[in-house]
């Protein structure tokens, strides 16, 4: 029955060719350094390191005895300490090491274990036996990057991934999440967890993110938490609800060292004042536990077979070498690293993952192997043979289920104020960010053709179109203090808009404020918006970003919003959680297109100069085809102003947007505010209908100001202002009110 | 029945005779317990309104074997959200504190019943050679807890300035007593006291250059040069009795001649085998006797800071701090 298996790898693998083995590797690469947002790439080879159901099992018995001798070592260093007496452990050793955190000391252990997760480097002997070279136990990595690397050579080589029956990743991970969850119900808490990752630790966020996604457990940095009562909260987003949203465990992802300033020192990464004595107290659940970081010192792991059988009463399966690897080791099928075409025998080790389940230790059935010869390294994929072909699954995985964690628990039906405020002004920043990257990306690019036409009506239409950029993003005073034709000064001011994270009303601080508003989304949206953020957030973040076209960096951003748009429309459930995104998207919308084209109309020009502004607009607002389709007249401004304001088959019109808005409120429920809530809505609908675009832009002289654009525009757009207030008063905030931040908020 | 070494007048003071050493004699008396009243307390008043405050405190006093705490408190106003103690790792207690909400003021008081026993070696102990005291020596009984004292600390390493006190103080087959009253005399006499010259953040370093520093700098230097010939050395924080009789006032000052912040004191403390561990004072000359309450104890400062914390609220924000400490005598029944 089995000798079919180890023939198909290798049939493919020929099949192949070098040059297709070549081609797989080189766009297996490209794509895990997009999915990773990592530049250069890590060299990957899509040859995988197959390992058999009878090597795997003999692994898995070694690692998981190895965490349950830890966890023993956790819960003794950091507890009485027995261990340490006598001649076995390395006592000076421990003390000696500043992983040793004392205040760490008398911590009790959530669940049935200390130590939730190892991470193990492998290697195997030439005789098969399997070594262990280090364990990383403070802040276990890699089962994002292997689950994502998994995923790349699937689809860049499926032939492979076809070949042979092996084990699937995923499944671990929903084992991981329910066991974690019943572990956190047996200790009485309701399982709110959250990733604690360093934001600006470039090297393993990437993986830290996808484990998070995997989870389904939002990702917060260590500014995101606050301890107010003792207990741990989430910080909400200034200008949302205070907030309410109480966290029960923490998967952490951040050195312990770095955790708590109270307790454990100054960190550059703020930390959580008051951590370690809310999980001394009981708290919260910090996983791996604060001080874990111990076990990785490399006198405690020569000691471990002594430990093992003082602690255990058992011989201690893997061992690790004393000295240097020598050249006995096993190897791995391998691309030749000098581009030669035949497959060569490379050195690897392997990075493998424990974790705790609801009884005992489980390890993820597969993992990344890393060649470690003189060659610079490559990635592989390990496969674990499944043992019975009729069990296998078939075909490469999938995407990974987008709605994954949503309707598991049914007290998840339920809208908090805290996730229905988050949904709205995840909507409405998401808007934000769509709107005002359209608009830069459009002035950028117009701005360059303008400023190399050098007319008098080109200078003017540049000047509105910039002056447009700083009214509707109220970055004052933005290009009203700026002359349009210095161009190093308009190119700075463009790239402080873009980037700028400090400054309200830039496209990096509505990005960041829309990130903010997805942490406790996690039951709500699918998977796909954290890979489509983390991208968002690299483009914003990476000074590479300026260095090349602006426009293509805007582009990454219009482009992530629409993932991210079409990830809820297409994975969130129907419900009020969803009616809330839709309406803070709706009023959105429509203060962006109200503020744009108040901006632009609110003077009359040349019938050229408004031309050149129109066909900005239109480009802004997606409305160019439309316009061709209705009209056969070049850009004339009062029919795209029309066509903007009372087109309701337009997606991005105002009529377009009051009616989704309609919608959405209607289906909302009835609650004792409703009918302020409906009312307003009326009016809204009312106000709009009445606006005439040709009345208003048509009868001044040019040069003059057009008084009724802004009092018109700006009337309905107080309108949305009050709509939006009465919304979120009704729906999801406490009665007190909170300070508003950021541009113009209600 | 330890009076204060550095009596008498200011010729004297420059050049005190290093301390009497406590031993037991054969038919003499022990010393009289004292029972202490201890009333300590730190208030922040902050020139603009703090939002949240954060505090960790090693305030408490201590059970030793010379140390008995009859009972003991910790208050704080406004009234806290959190206030929690626990004992950490070296058996001292440890209190957190979170006082949530806006507040322009932060008090801290701590209050203990105390008694405290006299202290007297076993003469023979404390005449073995110092080298019988070193970890080498110690054999399988002493607790595995005892190395931390040995190894270098996040405040404590040896550095050359260090070594060559260690030569003068640690030579060849001195008894561990008389190295001992040597240590404490010669950090009293080569460095001065002044408050200021150091800060809680001073190194080692700095304070062996200056020669200036404080109880807590001279703790730290006898400290390490213990720690540096092999022997554990703990530092240890407290207090000392002050001078007012009344406990509704409390005092900033000792008693009499002794010297130091009466609110956070510390001296050091050394493991003799078949002793225990000996408590010096540097800063005053003296083997540690009832005249100190004992707090806490760890490797070095950072270990036991009697209080530090975090705030939150507006940048820029100035503090006043003030610190009082109240350790009287009660009739003893």
């Amino acid at each position: 029955m089995t000798s079919h298996r180890p023939d198909t790898l290798p049939a493919e693998l020929r099949a192949l060719g070098p040059a297709g083995r070549r081609r797989a590797a080189g766009a297996a690469r490209d794509m895990l350094a997009a999915e990773l947002s990592q530049r250069p790439g890590e060299i990957v080879d899509p040859v995988p390191v197959v390992v058999d159901d009878e090597a795997w099992q003999d692994l898995v018995a070694g690692l998981t005895q190895r965490a349950r001798l830890l966890d023993e070592l956790y819960g003794d260093l950091y507890g009485p300490r027995t261990v340490l007496t006598g001649d076995v452990a390395p006592a000076e050793a421990v003390f000696a090491d500043p992983a040793y955190l004392r205040p760490a000391v008398g911590m009790p252990a959530h669940g049935a274990a200390h130590l939730h997760m190892l991470t193990c480097r492998v290697t195997r002997t030439a005789e098969g036996r399997w070594m262990v070279l280090e364990d990383s136990t403070d802040t276990p990595g890699g089962s994002g990057l292997a689950i994502e690397l998994r995923r790349v050579l699937s689809r860049s080589v499926p032939s492979l991934y076809r070949s042979t029956p092996l084990h699937r990743l995923q499944p671990f991970f929903d084992t991981v999440r329910t066991s974690l969850h019943a572990r956190l119900r047996a200790d009485g808490r309701a399982g709110r967890l959250v990733v604690l990752i360093d934001e600006a630790g470039d090297a393993q966020s990437a993986d830290h993110r996808l484990l998070a996604s995997l989870l389904g457990a939002p990702v917060v940095s260590a500014t995101d938490l606050v301890i107010r009562d003792g207990s741990v909260r989430l910080h909400a987003p200034a200008g949302t609800a205070a907030e309410t949203t109480g966290v029960d465990a923490i998967w952490r992802l951040v050195p312990s060292a770095q955790v708590d300033p109270l307790d454990l020192g100054p960190t550059p990464l703020g930390g959580v004042t008051g951590l370690t004595e809310a999980a001394r107290r009981g708290e919260v659940a910090v996983l791996n536990p604060i001080g874990a970081g111990i076990l990785e010192n490399p006198a405690l792991r020569a000691a471990l077979p002594d430990l093992c059988r003082q602690v255990l009463h058992e011989d201690l399966r893997l061992h690790s070498p004393a000295g240097p690897l020598g050249p006995e080791r096993a190897t791995a099928l391998s691309l030749d690293p000098d581009g030669g075409e035949e497959l060569v025998e490379r050195p690897v080790t392997l990075q493998v993952m424990v974790v705790a389940g609801e009884s005992g230790y489980e390890v993820l059935p597969g993992g990344i192997a890393r060649t470690d010869d003189d060659a610079p390294p490559a990635l592989k994929d390990v496969w674990v043979l499944v043992p019975e072909p009729s069990s296998a699954p078939e075909g490469a995985e999938s995407r990974g289920e987008a709605l994954e964690g949503i309707g598991a628990l049914p007290s998840r039906t339920a809208i908090t104020p805290s996730i229905g405020t988050d949904l709205f002004w995840f909507g409405r920043y998401l808007e934000r960010v769509d709107q005002t990257a359209r608009m830069l990306r459009t002035v950028v690019d117009v701005g360059n053709d303008l400023r190399a036409e050098r007319s008098a009506s080109a200078l003017t239409a540049r000047t509105v179109l910039l002056r447009a950029v700083t009214d509707v993003t109220a970055t004052y005073p933005g290009f009203t203090a700026i002359d349009p034709t210095d161009g190093d000064a308009v190119d700075a001011e463009l790239a402080s808009v873009v980037t700028d994270v400090s400054r309200p009303g830039s496209l990096g601080q509505s990005f960041r404020a829309l990130e903010h508003s997805t942490l406790s989304l996690r039951d709500l949206v699918g998977e796909d918006i954290w890979p489509a953020l983390t991208r968002m957030r690299e483009t914003l973040r990476a000074p590479a970003a300026l260095e090349g076209p602006l426009e293509q960096s805007l582009t990454v951003l219009v482009d992530g919003c629409l993932t991210l748009t079409g990830a809820i429309t297409e994975s969130m459930s129907r419900g009020t959680g969803r009616d809330l995104w839709e309406a803070g998207r709706r009023i959105e919308r429509a203060l962006g297109l109200l503020a744009l084209l108040g901006s632009v109309f609110s003077e009359r020009r040349s019938l050229r100069v408004e031309q050149r502004v129109s066909a900005a607009v239109a480009t802004i607002t997606g409305a160019s085809t439309a316009f061709r389709r209705a009209y056969r007249s070049p850009l004339h401004p009062e029919l795209l102003a029309e066509m903007l304001l009372a087109d309701a088959a337009l997606p991005r019109s105002l009529a377009f947007q009051v009616e989704r808005l309609r919608e959405a409120v209607d289906r909302l429920p009835d609650t004792s505010a409703t009918s302020e809530v409906r009312s307003l809505l009326a009016d809204l609908r009312s106000r709009t209908e009445s606006l005439s675009a040709r009345s208003l832009l048509q009868p001044e002289a040019e040069g003059s100001a057009r008084t009724g654009v802004p009092a018109q525009l700006g009337a309905a757009r107080d309108l949305l202002r009050t709509l939006s207030t009465a919304l979120e008063e009704e729906f999801f905030r406490a009665p007190e009110r909170t300070a508003a931040w950021g541009i113009d908020d209600v | 029945m330890s009076e204060p070494s550095a009596s008498g007048s200011a010729a004297a003071r420059r050049t005190p005779a290093p301390p009497r050493i406590p031993l037991q004699v054969e038919g003499a008396a022990a010393p009289e317990p004292v029972d202490y009243l201890v009333h300590h307390l730190t208030s922040y008043r902050y020139q603009r309104t703090v939002d949240r405050n954060y505090g960790r405190a090693h305030v408490e006093p201590r059970a030793t074997p010379y140390q008995r705490v009859l009972s003991h408190e910790v208050t704080v106003e406004p009234a806290p959200a959190v206030l929690t103690a626990h004992t950490d790792v070296y058996g001292n207690s440890s209190t957190f504190l979170l006082v949530n909400g806006p507040h322009d003021a932060l008090d801290v008081h701590s209050r203990a019943r105390v008694t405290v026993l006299g202290r007297e070696y076993p003469p023979e102990r404390l005449a073995a050679p110092w080298e019988s005291c070193t970890q080498d020596r110690w054999g399988n009984l002493m607790p595995a807890e005892s190395v931390d004292f040995v190894l270098p600390s996040p405040r404590i390493r040896t550095i050359p300035a260090v070594r060559e006190i260690a030569e003068q103080v640690f030579t060849p087959e001195r008894p561990i007593g008389e190295a001992l009253a040597d240590l404490t005399h010669r950090i009293h006499t080569g460095f001065t006291y002044s408050s200021g010259a150091t800060t809680v953040t001073s190194t080692l370093e700095e304070v062996l250059a200056a020669r200036h520093g404080v109880c807590q700098d001279f703790s730290h230097v006898g400290v390490a040069v213990a720690r540096c010939m092999g022997l554990a050395a703990r530092y240890v924080s407290g207090y000392l009795r002050t001078a007012s009789a009344d406990p509704a006032t409390l005092g900033t000052a000792p008693t009499g001649e002794m010297i130091g912040s009466a609110a956070s004191h510390a001296w050091l403390s050394v493991l003799v085998p078949g002793c225990g561990w000996v408590d010096i004072d540097p800063t005053n000359n003296t083997f540690v006797d009832q005249r100190f309450v004992t707090t806490a104890w760890g490797r070095d400062y950072t270990d036991v800071p009697p209080l530090r914390g975090i705030v939150v609220g507006p940048a820029g924000n100035r503090s006043t701090l003030e610190v009082a400490v109240g350790v009287v005598p009660e009739a003893r029944d």
